[in-house]
């Protein structure tokens, strides 16, 4: 099967720091991978190194085969990778409603002067796009449909992380980047978002997921693989039950007795 | 020859004036991430200040039994002080309500309220609309070194620049309030985490900044002798631009750029023919070249924003 | 279906006094001299603001009103708007005024697609402004092309300035971008005032006002049988712009493109990882802020007939954000609402006009802290 996101020797310097060393990581349609490490040790930044907010100081990425370095963030939604935020970055004070909209902006076309002349247009596609944000956010949570006019900044955590799933998924991504979903979620919480995260593997099954996550039961129930980083640099890869065997992570993660 | 060295000296000068104004940019960006676009506006309300004070002593007649040489320096160190204390002032009414509030708001509100200080000062000082004549606090005449005539008041004005600037860096670095003012300028909850009083370390920041400020302000208008109410605009701007170009949050950058931009204003308006009336246009258009090409200054460093 | 009847007749009856109300407070406040007259309209003008905005039901109940019988509201609106200047037809100088606030409603809305839709504090209204009104006012002297094409190429031309400003939006950070706003709106002041074909501080008279087959906009019109001043031409042609300007307004508000400079605003990063292009749109604010300025301009000059580098300071730049900030950032009808309020109060308290620009610095430090959304909250798009 061919890869979905390949990155090759991938590094990036911040001044005299080594955020991300020679990270040889992939991933194929339809699997979810794992990416665990102790706080700090690049997780975000990998992300954002893939979806171009930063531009790695060495290395490659290639997402369907095609090297994306160098694209803007933008572009790199239109080619099929959407993400959601560790700090939870939402349209505060636009309607849920609005923000998955929004999400969809790259599969929209209007411009700004059939807002004025072909206003027709312009309206219908926005009412289509509601229509279809409804129907997304029907199918992963009754209370996002009723809440759908709430402003986003009014919403409890949970479900702004439900928002924020629902937003990247509007793009009609290929590759779903999750960044730490269950941070500060109770256990019922936690379990609501696994199940999400099978939806999304339901409605669609060739999506590939890299999930970012500090709770291992997540992890266990729902990576395929799991790959583990530590300062930058790749430490493990394999199955979850694989790693848990591995000394150099236990050692990374001194502290943590679940594993 | 002559020529063009007295224009590297009056470039020199302008180029204090801005550097002066441009610190106290680089402080409050430092220390609060925060333009503070009335600062040109305080620097001006310190002349008026001091011009106040000459006004009110000359009235009472205080002024005849002092020598000039004490008198001088209490007006000056009270008009400093003073403008300090209204720009720690102004920081609680004006931009300490928007900490937490979006970036738009601390920014508009800070125009605003150089809008409200400059026509404060034009309504409340009689005939404020007009040029003020600012009192000769120099001494006159200067002296020779070969063919050039340097005047005491340059001479004056050059040595308390770099005087003052090296007190700074020196507080900056070396004193407890520095590191305070450095540590809330890297991560404000970690400061507070070791004990620093936010509030305290701002306000010493915003009546250093000021004071500073006040200084630019009264040397400039005993340079050239003359006030406006709505100097302050230009000045602001000016100096902003010099932070800007040098790198904003940084010490050394503000000298730079205030160097940078004062000899650019001053050769345009030397050596191109009608360039008066346009070295404005011309410091401005080297400031817009910087923020496309290069927004983190000269010496500045990109500050990564955490995504 | 007699119910139905019932619940028609009832509303368009309501809505009829509502928009009597408006317009007879309109021709009251403009007919008001003294300080005390006009105080206790404010009194009244606040009173009746705060009772709209506490009572979320009567905003919905009034706006479902609007929303049911829609076309009946705005015929109706329309046909009180045009009879406005009969009412005034003694004083042509309170034409005047309305005239001249739906100048400043005109770059009020224009500016509310930067400042309210995408939170870009553009302080250079006053020189695209003044770029429009000199291109038209060139045009029309020097090359004697008509107004109705003028008003497009001052648009463009100022459009133009507008993306050349708009450039470095797409490295520099917000405070960068109002302090090259500043400088630009100085710039432009100092060109004016500097370059010969300018007219530098003289500025350009002699401005041919605008015609119509033959009728001079500068002539009497009689209509309806009643003699109406000159400046009535120019209500009702402002008054077309101003329905224009505000239609472009609601469409542009919900539209892709409105939804997002909106994102843009919330939430800059978050907006490009969902695809959009934030440079493009930040352009785009900037060209058709200042194409609607420039436009603007054209219509001021030829009203005039004499404009100067003094018609175009900082001070109307300040005097436009504070419309937008006090009224309501990204909400049409309050941004109109601040632009009319914040032209006729400073008029109506003219012996404090020393202090005009003082209470507009003091209106925005207090509307940004104690009601920083502005008087009239954007309000929130619905689909249904």
């Amino acid at each position: 099967m061919a890869m979905l996101l390949k990155t090759q020797a991938l590094t990036i310097r911040f001044g005299g720091l080594v955020a991300i060393d020679n990270l040889d990581i992939h991933t194929r349609r339809g699997e979810v991978l794992g990416l665990i490490g102790p706080n700090g040790s690049g997780k975000t930044t990998f992300l954002n190194l893939i979806t171009g907010i930063y531009p790695p100081t060495k290395g490659n990425i290639l997402f369907q085969g095609e090297n994306i370095v160098g694209i803007p963030p933008f572009q790199i939604v239109r080619k099929g990778i959407a993400r959601t935020f560790q700090n939870n970055r939402l349209f505060s004070n636009l309607s849920v409603l609005d923000n998955v909209i929004i999400g969809m902006h790259h599969r929209q076309r209007s411009q700004w002067y059939h807002a004025i002349f072909n206003n027709r247009f312009a309206r219908k596609e926005l009412r289509d796009a509601a229509e279809q944000a409804m129907e997304l956010l029907e199918y992963f949570s009754r209370e996002l449909v009723e809440d759908r006019y709430k402003k986003a900044i009014e919403l409890p955590q949970a479900h702004r992380r439900k928002l924020e799933i629902c937003r990247a998924l509007a793009a009609d991504p290929q590759l779903l980047l999750l960044d730490e979903p269950a941070a500060g979620m109770d256990p019922e919480e936690t379990l609501q978002l696994m199940d999400d995260i099978f939806k999304i593997l339901e409605r669609k099954p060739d999506i590939g997921i890299i999930i970012i996550e500090h709770d291992m039961l997540v992890i266990q129930k729902i990576a395929d693989r799991v790959v583990v980083i530590n300062y930058g640099q790749k430490i493990a890869e394999g199955s979850y039950t694989d790693i848990c065997e591995i000394p150099e992570v236990l050692e990374a993660y001194l502290g943590e007795t679940e594993c | 020859m002559e020529l063009f060295i007295q224009q590297i000296i009056n470039g020199l000068l302008l180029g204090c004036n801005y550097t002066l104004i441009a610190i106290g940019f680089s402080l409050f960006f430092g220390a609060l991430n925060v333009v503070h676009f009335s600062h040109g506006d305080i620097c001006i309300l310190g002349s008026f200040i001091l011009l106040i004070l000459y006004g009110i002593s000359q009235a009472a007649g205080l002024f005849n039994t002092l020598p000039a040489l004490i008198s001088i320096p209490i007006f000056v160190f009270t008009a400093v002080l003073l403008t300090g204390l209204f720009g720690v002032f102004f920081e609680k009414i004006v931009i300490k309500p928007f900490r937490l509030s979006p970036e738009l708001m601390v920014l508009v509100a800070t125009v605003a309220l150089g809008i409200v200080i400059r026509e404060t000062v034009r309504i409340s000082y009689p005939q404020g609309s007009n040029p003020q004549i600012f009192p000769a606090i120099f001494p006159d005449g200067g002296f020779d070194i070969s063919t050039l005539f340097i005047r005491y008041d340059s001479l004056i004005i050059f040595v308390s620049t770099v005087a003052l600037i090296s007190g700074v860096f020196l507080f900056v670095q070396k004193t407890r309030m520095g590191s305070a003012i450095r540590a809330i300028s890297q991560d404000i909850e970690a400061a507070m985490m070791m004990g620093i009083s936010v509030n305290i370390t701002v306000s010493v920041t915003f009546f250093l900044g000021s004071a500073l400020g006040a200084v630019a302000g009264i040397l400039n208008g005993a340079y050239i002798g003359i006030i406006r109410f709505d100097m302050g605009l230009m000045g602001g701007i000016k100096g902003f631009s010099a932070a800007v170009v040098g790198g904003l949050g940084n010490i050394y950058g503000a000298i730079l750029g205030g160097l940078v931009l004062g000899f650019v204003e001053t050769f345009s308006s030397a050596f191109i023919p009608g360039g008066t009336a346009y070295k404005d246009v011309l410091a401005f258009l080297v400031v817009i070249f910087f923020l496309v090409f290069k927004p983190s200054g000269i010496l500045g460093e990109k500050v990564f924003e955490k995504v | 279906m007699n119910m139905q009847k019932h619940h028609q007749t009832k509303a368009m009856a309501i809505l009829f006094l509502v928009e009597i109300f408006i317009l007879v407070g309109i021709i009251l406040f403009l007919k008001t001299e003294g300080i005390t007259g006009t105080i206790l309209f404010i009194i009244g003008i606040g009173g009746c603001w705060y009772i709209f905005d506490r009572f979320e039901n009567l905003q919905n109940y009034l706006t479902s009103l609007f929303q049911g019988e829609r076309r009946f509201a705005i015929i109706l609106g329309l046909i009180l708007l045009i009879s406005l200047p009969f009412f005034l037809r003694s004083n042509p100088y309170l034409i005047h005024l309305c005239m001249i606030s739906g100048i400043y409603v005109m770059l009020a809305t224009g500016l509310n697609y930067q400042l309210g839709s995408t939170n870009i504090v553009n302080l250079a209204t006053a020189a695209s402004y003044g770029v429009g009104a000199y291109t038209s006012a060139l045009l029309s002297v020097h090359l004697g092309i008509s107004f109705w094409l003028v008003i497009f190429a001052a648009g463009a031309v100022a459009a133009f300035m507008g993306f050349l400003l708009g450039l470095p939006t797409t490295k520099t950070k917000d405070y960068y971008l109002t302090l090259v706003t500043i400088a630009f709106g100085l710039i432009v002041y100092i060109l004016l005032n500097n370059l010969s074909w300018t007219g530098g501080p003289n500025g350009i008279g002699d401005i041919p006002p605008p015609s119509i087959l033959g009728f001079s906009f500068r002539d009497e019109i009689v209509l309806f049988g009643l003699r109406l001043p000159f400046q009535a031409n120019y209500y009702y042609m402002v008054l077309s712009f101003v329905l224009i300007y505000t239609l472009i307004s609601q469409r542009f508000s919900f539209s892709r493109t409105g939804l997002t400079w909106n994102a843009i605003r919330e939430d800059e990063i978050a907006a490009k990882c969902s695809g959009i292009h934030v440079s493009r749109y930040k352009i785009l604010s900037f060209c058709i802020n200042c194409f609607l300025d420039g436009v603007t301009g054209a219509v001021y000059a030829h009203y005039v007939c004499f404009i100067s580098p003094e018609n175009f300071q900082f001070m109307l730049s300040v005097m436009v954000v504070t419309m937008v900030i006090l009224g309501g950032m990204d909400n049409t009808f309050g941004v109109i609402f601040g632009a009319i309020l914040l032209t006729l109060l400073p008029e109506k308290f003219r012996i404090f006009a020393e202090f005009r620009l003082l209470f507009f610095g003091i209106i925005i430090i207090a509307t940004l802290v104690f009601r920083p959304q502005g008087l009239f909250p954007q309000k929130l798009r619905k689909y249904t």
